[in-house]
């Protein structure tokens, strides 16, 4: 099945940076399953923007640090 | 494979096996004896009882199954962690899953109106709702896990 979102994240890395936190911490952090956070993280799946949020917050960046969406596309 | 991932996929087994089960009591006497004829009921009430009470058991047993490998693999802060913690993600593809079921189900009770309308034989306006419910259940269930393994 296709990506339904032109939405890209940085997730992975931002994990790496905060000392490879593992993605079950990520979870936990944010309130949502292992396969979610999994989910989000290889653009599966776009969080709510409460979910958002909560990820920019648990690495304590912008949210746009965390999320990108393509200029000029629609 | 999440909690509720385990838990549509063992409510889909269940339910097929329900439906192969009722299949084999009443196809049989097709052809044998008038529609009309046919000892469909009793079938039809066990497997509709006996189904509801076998997901409520398999899921149960998924759970502590789930729970106890869980347990074992990677300790009890993973099972609080992952079981009962129905997430947005969850709740989406659920939502999915029972619209698209719920539309599957719309279509089966026109086709059994339009079976009444015919003046069909009421068994297969009985019929029809039957294996119409299960595949609203079931497209439901499959879409939900199309859903957790592909674009959600």
């Amino acid at each position: 099945m296709s990506k339904p979102t032109k939405i890209t994240n940085e997730i992975r890395r931002l994990r790496f940076d905060a000392d490879e936190m593992t993605q079950a911490e990520l979870a936990k952090r944010i309130g949502v399953t292992r396969q979610t956070a999994l989910a989000i993280e290889q653009g599966r799946y776009s969080p709510s923007l409460e979910v958002a949020f909560k990820i920019a917050n648990v690495f304590n960046v912008p949210l746009e640090q965390v999320f990108q969406y393509p200029e000029g596309d629609d | 494979m999440s909690f509720y991932e385990r838990i549509n996929t063992a409510g889909l087994v269940t339910s097929l096996i329900v439906l192969a089960w009722y299949g084999l009591q009443v196809v049989p006497q097709m052809g044998t004896a008038p529609v009309s004829e046919i000892a469909y009921t009793g079938p039809m009430i066990i497997a509709v009882v006996v189904g509801v009470i076998l997901s409520v058991i398999t899921a149960v047993l998924v759970s502590i199954g789930s729970a106890i490998w869980l347990t074992v693999k990677e300790g009890k802060d993973a099972v609080d962690a992952e079981f009962g913690n129905e997430d947005e993600r969850d709740k989406h593809i659920g939502r999915l899953g029972d619209a698209i079921g719920g539309h599957v189900l719309s279509v089966a009770v026109i086709l059994a109106l339009a079976l009444i309308w015919m003046e069909f034989e009421t068994f297969w306006v009985a019929n029809g709702l039957f294996v119409g419910a299960w595949l609203s259940a079931a497209i439901g269930t499959v879409v939900k896990l199309f859903a957790y393994r592909g674009a959600f």
